[in-house]
């Protein structure tokens, strides 16, 4: 096992983040409550980590009206697509022996 | 998290999907009211805008007000191989192949139209098992299978009575299985619809909390 832990990507190796970035890579969007339901994470948590996800533009945030009550739509970006399959590649390649 | 569980996580969402019976209430009245739009030709019109246009808005209507307030809202993706013809016409052309094979066991004669119409409902029954399939490698789920078992079954059935017992009008073995399936999607769905509503309370999320501030 390599000890370079260089490449791995710190937004992205933390546990409620990687559940919420694979949960958004095999959907198109999807909204916070779904997220909460299928990462069982608390609300304020899942807020949280949304935020430094967005700060680091991996995912973008749309706040509407639906039927007259918020929806929070979140979607994988490019950006952030690319990097966890990068994510992805760099994790294989640490434990390949 | 490896391609295995990248698989799990999208097959759990497209379960989700599913679990307010709203896509069988949708089938179910497509293929009550297909029959009317197949042998009543000026309903075409009608039914192709209930079909295309008000029914699935409603569908998601329902889905604002009843399903995504309780479980989220998910847009899943579109991938290449869901738009891809080529499953589904091996399908057909298997299916229409069964048929042939069923309409000279029953009737020994595969030259006769009428032979082949009274068969629609067994063609009908096999071809269902695009949309089993597809379900079954959408959700995980090997239970899908039944809908295609039970259609062919079904359609079988119905084929062989229409063949024993004929009747005046050819279309009538069609009609009875459409109606069949039909009612029974139709009732599976609501039947799903209320266990839904039962077991998934709506969730009380914090975005309506700061809205109201």
């Amino acid at each position: 096992m390599s000890n370079d832990d260089k490449d791995i990507d710190k937004v992205i190796h933390e546990p409620a983040r990687l559940k919420i970035i694979a949960q958004l890579y095999v959907v198109d969007s999807a909204d916070m409550v779904f997220l909460m339901r299928q990462t069982e994470l608390t609300w304020g948590n899942l807020s949280s980590h949304v935020t430094k996800l967005e700060n680091a533009r991996y995912i973008e945030v749309t706040k509407e009206f639906v039927e007259k009550k918020p929806r929070t739509t979140l979607k994988l970006t490019t950006e952030g697509r690319k990097a966890f399959e990068m994510y992805r590649e760099n994790i294989k390649r640490m434990l390949d022996v | 998290m490896n391609d295995d569980d990248l698989a799990k996580l999208e097959q759990n969402a497209f379960r989700d999907t599913m679990k307010d019976g709203l896509v069988e209430l949708l089938g179910g009245t497509m293929l009550l009211f297909a029959p009317i739009m197949a042998f009543q030709s000026s309903f075409i019109i009608i039914f192709i805008i209930f079909y295309i246009i008000l029914l699935p808005q409603a569908i998601e209507r329902a889905r604002q007000k009843y399903t995504y307030p309780r479980i989220g809202y998910v847009k899943l993706r579109i991938k290449e191989s869901d738009t891809n013809p080529k499953p589904f016409l091996l399908l057909l052309v298997i299916s229409i192949l069964a048929t042939g094979i069923v309409t000279f066991l029953l009737t020994d004669d595969v030259f006769n139209l009428y032979n082949w119409v009274s068969m629609l409902p067994f063609l009908f029954g096999m071809i269902m098992f695009a949309p089993s399939a597809y379900l079954v490698e959408k959700s995980g789920s090997k239970k899908y299978w039944l809908l295609g078992l039970i259609t062919s079954i079904s359609g079988f059935i119905i084929a062989y009575l229409t063949s024993v017992y004929p009747t005046t009008d050819v279309y009538e073995g069609i009609l009875a299985f459409c109606m069949l399936m039909g009612i029974s999607l139709i009732v599976g769905g609501l039947v799903r619809f209320l266990y839904f509503l039962r077991t998934y309370p709506i969730l009380d999320s914090q975005e309506d909390a700061v809205s109201e501030q």
